[in-house]
């Protein structure tokens, strides 16, 4: 990427702003995540940098807010209710996330299979049907599902969020799975139906290792529009079901405590590291399939 | 895979079953949350699962506050919150339409000198839904040392830019800032919903807003007014008298109240229509609003309760407060903080609420 | 010859004998069935618990009859009025009959225009302390038969057959009230507790007594209190007062002996003689309306269905839904001026930069939004690190450090930033398969570099563009927490007041109406999307 020997001074200016624009905009999107960490480890009550912190004072530091957020409420300068509810809401997440991501998986990979064969009438109108949810906006889906699942008695249950939750990862497994249909070679399950194998067999034999990444990605892509939706939650969810994003959202209208800080940090550490995973993975299939990263 | 199927479908399909029908067995009450909240967990809820008497256990939920959520429960027979905590309009709305249960006032605790709890209420009590909570307050407040010479007294001090100068810190909905702006107006306390209720007054009320429109900062979540004043940000700011209070008592923060031209809200408890804990929540209610009950909330917080006899028991208890402090100077009904406030009229803002605020959102985005 | 034509139109066969064509039909359909059978389930699972629901929530923006159960009698006069001067008696009595008694409720269907106002039903006052008998039957011949009672007699019969433990028993018989009452009002959370008694020990045969007069007097009595504070409801966002109006004129109501009504009304309330609230009724008399979108934006009916504008103080939704364009559109220009440069970076640097690089884009991607959120809080707020930075860098003075938050500006920024990721994405997509031969080659046939990136490179990015562009504005145009959280005075947009109507004021009709709009405005964007990329081609990161 570097410059030519040859480059005129102009060229050269215009080289530095384009470099200082990509380094400001890499820099804006991640700095704001990396700041949350330090204060959540503040002793002040207050979302900021005291002058203890700065001048690296210890007293400054303490754990107070990650002891608030695994239900440890022995500290006596707490001013607001001290439960267990941080626990509970991430437990609650993942449990709607995981079976709502199961669902979602399963339903999306019938509808690419379906999608994907060559003689589907109104191909495009059912693709268009399974990719809304990703379109209408959170909050008219929100109001949606609230008024009919009270009809359903839905309302404040978990199948109600589970279905919702569903709802919206079900595009996303459809997208990534039909995407890697797209190159899929029908002979090879003749090939196998032709071998005498029945159509479940043949699914999980010859289809699904060859889809599995697209199905990976579109299951994790369902959690995580599933553990981070909090506006349908907020709408459809009862007291009981609590759930991490929801825990945040009423910290944050409430009560802004660095206790939402350490809760930030614990996700933002969570996702750097799934990415990595991700990331290595990816090395380590290419590797093993003889690309080397160019 | 088939069998690991099989049994993911097993597990999840009975960890859902397990979930949803998990019985409620507790009585659930909805509320704000904060150190409110847990002002009510200790003098009510865990007075009541304490007590060898009633024993009964109750839960505290945070809500956002509106009915929508308890109109839905109640019109899909899906009832997941026995009691609510509400604010003096959703009380009226709610049992306007049908939302709350109506309750049997005679079952509740009287006075120590016999006066029923209607009666001893110091607002008259709208209906038969509610059971009555605290007075709070919007007021104003500053930190010590903030200004040389003369310091703010009245809530017109408040709206005065050029003698006390710096940002002010207000609320991002139109509630008491239009009591407050005819107060600081001239308009007598007792006055001010007779002027509201012309198109003029509402009018002169945001000719007065107009003149910090420009040094006004906003907040919408209780705890932001204090941030504000405490770095300076704002050189005063409208806050929750209780929130300010809980700074002064606890953090011991050099807050000072301005009561002048305090505006009050009534909170009340109401029990959620067709609950199947109904004789739980009324127990509960019952205990929560019984004069003892009511005056050991001010242990906890500077909220008002709004029985008269329970603030004769804290009277004659000082110190109150669970740090040894005397609450009555911190509560905001006591006479010498109401000689010039308004009780914030609910049938007034019932009418007036939605159009006031259209003009306040049009206000502030201006 | 003859044989030979014979074979030539011969259908060809398969091994079993069946002609091919018929055969490969079937075989067609087959494959189609079984696509069919696998799209289903997913289909089927979409349309119950999403399109349903959203058109559901669509039609309330139309759907006014809540009020048209309230105000029967008087809607069905009120065109005779000539909307201009105070109505008179006739109108007046209309209303009485329809504030202050339940009679309405005993005729079933009486939405609106099926009432008939000559039928003397509807003028009958049912005496409080009874006799209820005859007076109902006078309204209602019908509740003099068995056949009108069973309907009602099956539901308690049936919640007494229930088994179960004590409590569960005492709910689905407390259910069952409010189902009698949902049977006989429009009203789902009225408790018909009188009814429900007498009813148990009903034989189903005997002809109903006065108490069972009495008990639907009672229920319906108390429904029709709750079905008045609901229509009230609606009618103060109409004009603000007939809440309060409504209220009081029920309690004075009861005073009212004999007409004439005109008079005694205006007594109890003496807006009752302001025209103007005469006039605000007429709006309200379509029990399907378009009322709704007219506010939503800002415009309503006068007293002769013309449109007009609402008073300039309440004038505040055509002003959000530009603010909410506006912000759409420059969250989307700054993303895409943000994006490009860093797309194009990550597009032409050696892999195992750009990798690490991606992760740097990525990251925020996979962190929680409302994380995010609380970061940019940390970042922006007044004592936050970047007004702390540039105080403490001498750029500015303690007292004017920037408000960044809980403004337009602060919502531009944390929008930006989480949305970016959806800008990069796509446009790095398409730069990663452009060739950089193109650009050596027209640097080779003498174009200077940036003519040769204006007409050679930025062309062949324009669909990674689109892409970008459209589906960052379509998430932005209906964004919903982030302005909630980080909005304050200046920054809420059409997708908060969807939310405070749903949740606070209750105003559902207001809110499915701008709900409507936003979704007809993002399915136009989706459609346009359609035609630019196509919603096969979607892909995510």
């Amino acid at each position: 990427m570097a410059l030519p020997i040859y480059a005129t001074p102009l060229q050269r200016l215009w080289h530095f702003t384009y470099l200082a624009i990509c380094a400001f905009v890499l820099f804006f999107l991640v700095m704001p995540l990396i700041a949350v960490i330090p204060i959540s480890f503040s002793s002040s009550p207050f979302l900021e940098f005291t002058p203890g912190m700065l001048a690296f004072d210890p007293e400054a530091f303490s754990l107070r807010w990650y002891r608030i957020l695994i239900g440890d409420c022995s500290d006596p300068g707490i001013t607001t209710v001290c439960t267990d509810r941080w626990i509970i809401g991430a437990q609650n997440s993942l449990f709607i996330g995981i079976i709502a991501t199961f669902l979602a998986t399963t339903l999306g990979i019938m509808a690419s299979l379906g999608l994907s064969r060559p003689h589907m009438p109104y191909r495009k109108a059912i693709m268009a049907v399974m990719i809304s949810p990703l379109i209408v906006p959170l909050i008219i889906t929100a109001s949606g599902v609230f008024f009919f699942f009270a009809k359903l008695n839905l309302v404040a249950t978990y199948a109600g969020l589970i279905f919702a939750h569903t709802v919206l990862g079900l595009p996303f497994v459809v997208i990534t799975v039909t995407a890697t249909l797209v190159g899929f070679d029908q002979n090879l399950t003749r090939a196998g139906a032709s071998l005498g194998g029945g159509p479940l067999r043949n699914f999980f034999k010859i289809q699904m290792p060859l889809i599995l990444p697209g199905v990976i990605s579109g299951a994790l892509f369902a959690f995580i529009t599933s553990f981070d939706e909090v506006v349908i939650v907020l709408f459809v969810g009862g007291p009981e079901q609590v759930t991490l994003p929801r825990q945040m959202w009423s910290g944050i209208r409430q009560e802004i405590s660095p206790t939402i800080l350490s809760a930030a940090t614990i996700l933002v550490i969570i996702s750097i590291l799934l990415l990595t995973t991700v990331e290595l993975l990816r090395r380590r299939t290419e590797r093993l399939r003889g690309v080397t990263p160019s | 895979m088939k069998n690991f199927i099989r049994t993911i479908t097993a597990a999840a399909v009975m960890a859902m079953i397990g979930f949803v029908g998990q019985a409620v067995a507790e009585v659930t009450v909805a509320s704000w949350g904060g150190a409110y909240t847990m002002s009510q967990q200790k003098a009510y809820a865990d007075t009541f699962s304490n007590s060898p008497l009633v024993g009964g256990k109750a839960n505290f939920i945070n809500y956002n506050g509106g009915l929508g959520e308890v109109r839905t429960q109640v019109e899909s027979g899906t009832i997941k919150w026995d009691i609510v905590d509400v604010l003096p309009h959703e009380a009226r709305v709610g049992c306007d339409e049908g939302l709350f249960e109506e309750l049997p006032r005679d079952v509740f605790a009287k006075a120590p000198d016999g006066t029923s709890m209607d009666e001893d209420i110091m607002v008259p009590v709208p209906n038969d839904c509610v059971a009555p909570q605290i007075f709070w307050s919007y007021m104003a407040f500053y930190k010590k040392g903030t200004f040389s010479g003369a310091q703010p007294s009245t809530i017109g001090d408040f709206f005065d830019v050029k003698k006390f100068p710096g940002k002010r810190g207000i609320h991002t909905w139109a509630n008491a800032l239009i009591e407050m702006a005819l107060m600081a107006d001239g308009v007598a306390a007792g006055d001010v919903y007779k002027v509201m209720d012309t198109k003029a007054g509402i009018d002169r009320a945001f000719a007065k807003l107009d003149t910090i429109k420009d040094h006004v900062v906003f907040w919408s979540s209780g705890a932001k007014p204090l941030e504000f004043v405490s770095s300076g940000e704002a050189s005063m700011a409208l806050a929750y008298n209780g929130r300010v209070g809980a700074a002064i008592l606890s953090e011991g923060a050099p807050f000072v109240p301005v009561w002048d031209g305090q505006v009050l809200e009534e909170e009340w408890l109401v029990m959620v229509k067709g609950t199947p804990n109904y004789d739980e929540a009324l127990r509960f209610m019952i205990h929560a609003s019984a004069p003892y009950q009511q005056a050991g909330q001010g242990k906890y917080i500077n909220y008002g309760p709004m029985r008269k006899s329970a603030l004769d028991i804290i009277k004659s208890n000082e110190p109150w407060f669970h740090t040894g402090v005397n609450i009555m100077e911190h509560m905001p009904n006591t006479d010498e903080h109401m000689k010039n406030a308004v009780f914030a009229n609910p049938a007034w803002w019932a009418d007036n609420g939605d159009s006031i605020s259209e003009r306040f959102t049009a206000w502030m985005g201006k | 010859m003859a044989s030979n034509a014979s074979t030539v139109s011969q259908p060809l066969l398969t091994a079993d004998g069946t002609p091919l064509k018929v055969s490969l039909k079937r075989s067609m359909r087959r494959s189609k069935l079984r696509a069919i059978g696998l799209v289903l389930p997913p289909l089927l699972f979409l349309m119950l618990l999403f399109i349903i629901p959203i058109g559901n929530l669509l039609t309330r923006s139309v759907d006014d009859r809540l009020i048209n159960y309230q105000m029967p009698l008087t809607f069905s006069i009120i065109e005779k009025w000539d909307s201009q001067t105070l109505p008179d008696e006739e109108l007046f009595e209309a209303v009485y009959y329809d504030l202050g008694t339940i009679n309405k409720f005993l005729i079933t269907n009486n939405t609106g225009r099926e009432v008939n106002p000559d039928d003397p039903g509807w003028r009958v006052i049912i005496p409080k302390r009874g006799p209820y008998k005859e007076p109902i039957l006078k309204i209602n011949p019908l509740w003099g038969e068995v056949e009108t009672w069973m309907p009602l007699s099956r539901i308690v019969h049936n919640s007494l057959e229930y088994e179960g433990s004590k409590k569960e028993k005492r709910n689905v018989e407390k259910r069952a009230q409010f189902d009698i009452c949902s049977y006989l009002t429009p009203l789902t959370n009225a408790a018909c507790s009188r009814l429900f008694k007498v009813l148990k020990n009903w034989d189903q045969q005997s002809l109903p007594d006065e108490k069972f007069y009495k008990a639907l007097y009672k229920d319906l009595s108390s429904a029709h209190k709750f079905l008045t504070g609901k229509s009230s409801t609606r009618m103060n966002y109409e004009k603000p007062g007939w809440k309060s109006l409504v209220n009081k004129s029920r309690r004075g109501f009861n005073k009212i002996k004999n007409p004439p009504y005109k008079e005694a009304m205006i007594k109890i309330e003496k807006r009752w003689g302001d025209v103007n609230v005469w006039q605000s009724l007429v709006a309200m008399k379509d029990p399907f309306t378009s009322g709704y979108y007219l506010n939503a934006f800002d415009r309503k009916y006068d007293v002769d269905s013309n449109v007009i504008m609402q008073p300039e103080e309440r004038q505040v939704y055509v002003m959000l839904w530009w603010r909410t364009l506006l912000l759409s559109l420059i969250v989307t220009i700054g993303c895409l001026l943000l994006a490009y440069p860093t797309a194009h970076l990550l597009a032409t640097l050696p892999l195992k930069y750009s990798n690490l690089l991606m992760i740097c884009v990525l990251m925020p991607f996979w962190t929680s939004l409302l994380v995010r959120i609380v970061a940019w809080m940390v970042m922006l707020q007044q004592e936050g690190v970047i007004n702390d930075v540039l105080v403490s860098g001498g750029i500015l003075s303690d007292e004017n450090r920037l408000p960044m938050m809980y403004n337009f500006t602060g919502t531009v920024i944390v929008m930006i930033q989480i949305l970016l990721p959806f800008m990069i994405l796509p446009i790095y997509s398409v730069m990663k398969g452009i060739p950089p031969s193109y650009m050596r080659a027209a640097q080779n046939l003498g174009a200077t570099p940036s003519l040769a990136f204006l007409k050679v490179y930025m062309p062949q990015t324009l669909p990674g563009i689109g892409a970008g562009v459209i589906l960052v504005f379509i998430v932005a145009i209906g964004y919903y927490i982030t302005p909630e959280l980080v909005g304050g005075k200046d920054g809420k947009l059409i997708g908060n007041m969807v939310a405070y109507h749903m949740q606070k004021s209750l105003n559902w009709g207001l809110a499915a109406a701008m709900g409507t709009v936003l979704l007809g405005a993002i399915l136009i964007l989706y459609w346009v999307y359609d035609k630019i990329v196509g919603i096969d081609n979607m892909k995510l990161a």
